[in-house]
């Protein structure tokens, strides 16, 4: 049996649950609005029901500065310095056997059409060791993620940042990760 | 998420394995399926000759084979694929409740590849059997 799991990473982790939403938020923290044209400060996850389920946690998150460098609470660096530990998504998939991965990718869309872009919202993201950021909107302009050999849990370190165009929630907006597996 | 399409692979010495049956059942930590099918391929230096898919282990996927009894003069005159492949693909959103395996899409995918280059995908979906076939 084949299992997805998606962790906003922090002091202790918070597994991003089936009816949870990954929140970018601003400075203000957990339900802060973040401001058109800048991207978010804080990220958290928010259940169903509104409640904060990584209060407490601490977790990790990173803000785009250009188009290589970020800033997860140290000030802007360059993003080949971000480690494993400072991503806030770590993605896992695993497996009762092991398996080899090929061609994972990873983007955001409008939630209904993955090649459409996400609505509003300007979305970038890294995989821990790139050197720059990928505008990844579309599964056409997707992050390719790193090929791992066979093992039956593989772990994928993502720093994501977001930014609105304009005012007011952002619904059409989500993100997908894809791979092959064998 | 269950596995529900399974593969169906023929050697060069006409030997028929299935997923999940004798030497190829899935076992706990140890290479995949199709992994130890490969590495039992390579040992023995055979090649596979024709590859499927089942859902429910009911209905069967068929790609172009390199069989030697074709029913019909259609599949005698058809190119030959030079290689074979099959892989699984999964897909989950982070977002909108869609990150459980109940909401995943998890498709299995054989494919016939050519002299030319063109490859000849059959894709399965796990959820409901239902079938597309691409060419890549």
């Amino acid at each position: 049996m084949a299992t997805f799991t998606f962790t906003l990473q922090g002091s202790s982790d918070t597994v991003i649950g089936a009816t949870d939403r990954l929140q970018f938020a601003g400075a203000g923290g957990f339900d802060a609005k973040v401001p058109v044209g800048e991207y978010n400060d804080t990220t958290h996850v928010k259940s169903n029901a509104d409640a904060n389920d990584s209060d407490g946690n601490s977790p990790r998150s990173v803000k785009y500065i250009s188009g290589t460098q970020a800033d997860w609470g140290d000030g802007t660096e360059l993003l080949t310095a971000i480690t494993e530990a400072e991503c806030p998504l770590k993605i896992n998939f695993s497996d009762a056997a092991s398996v080899a991965i090929t061609d994972a990718i990873f983007y955001a869309y409008d939630g209904s059409t993955t090649t459409a872009v996400p609505t509003g919202v300007t979305f970038q993201a890294a995989e821990q060791g790139d050197a720059a950021w990928t505008n990844a909107e579309g599964s056409a302009s997707a992050l390719s993620l790193t090929d791992q050999g066979a093992a039956t849990s593989h772990d994928y370190f993502i720093a994501v940042s977001a930014s609105p165009e304009s005012v007011g929630l952002k619904s059409a907006f989500a993100i997908r990760v894809e791979l092959t597996y064998s | 998420m269950i596995k529900k399409v399974r593969w169906i692979a023929s050697l060069s010495n006409g030997q028929t394995l299935h997923e999940e049956r004798g030497n190829f059942k899935t076992i706990d930590g140890e290479l995949s399926p199709w992994l130890r099918l490969l590495s039992y391929a390579t040992e023995n230096n055979l090649s596979i000759t024709s590859i499927a898919l089942t859902f429910d282990e009911r209905t069967r996927y068929n790609l172009p084979s390199l069989g030697k009894n074709p029913k019909f003069h259609a599949f005698a005159q058809a190119a030959k694929p030079v290689a074979f492949n099959f892989f699984r693909k999964l897909g989950g959103d982070v977002i909108d409740g869609k990150v459980n395996a109940e909401t995943a899409d998890h498709f299995a995918v054989i494919e016939a590849q050519y002299e030319d280059g063109k490859v000849i995908q059959v894709w399965v979906d796990d959820a409901n059997g239902n079938t597309w076939t691409l060419m890549v």
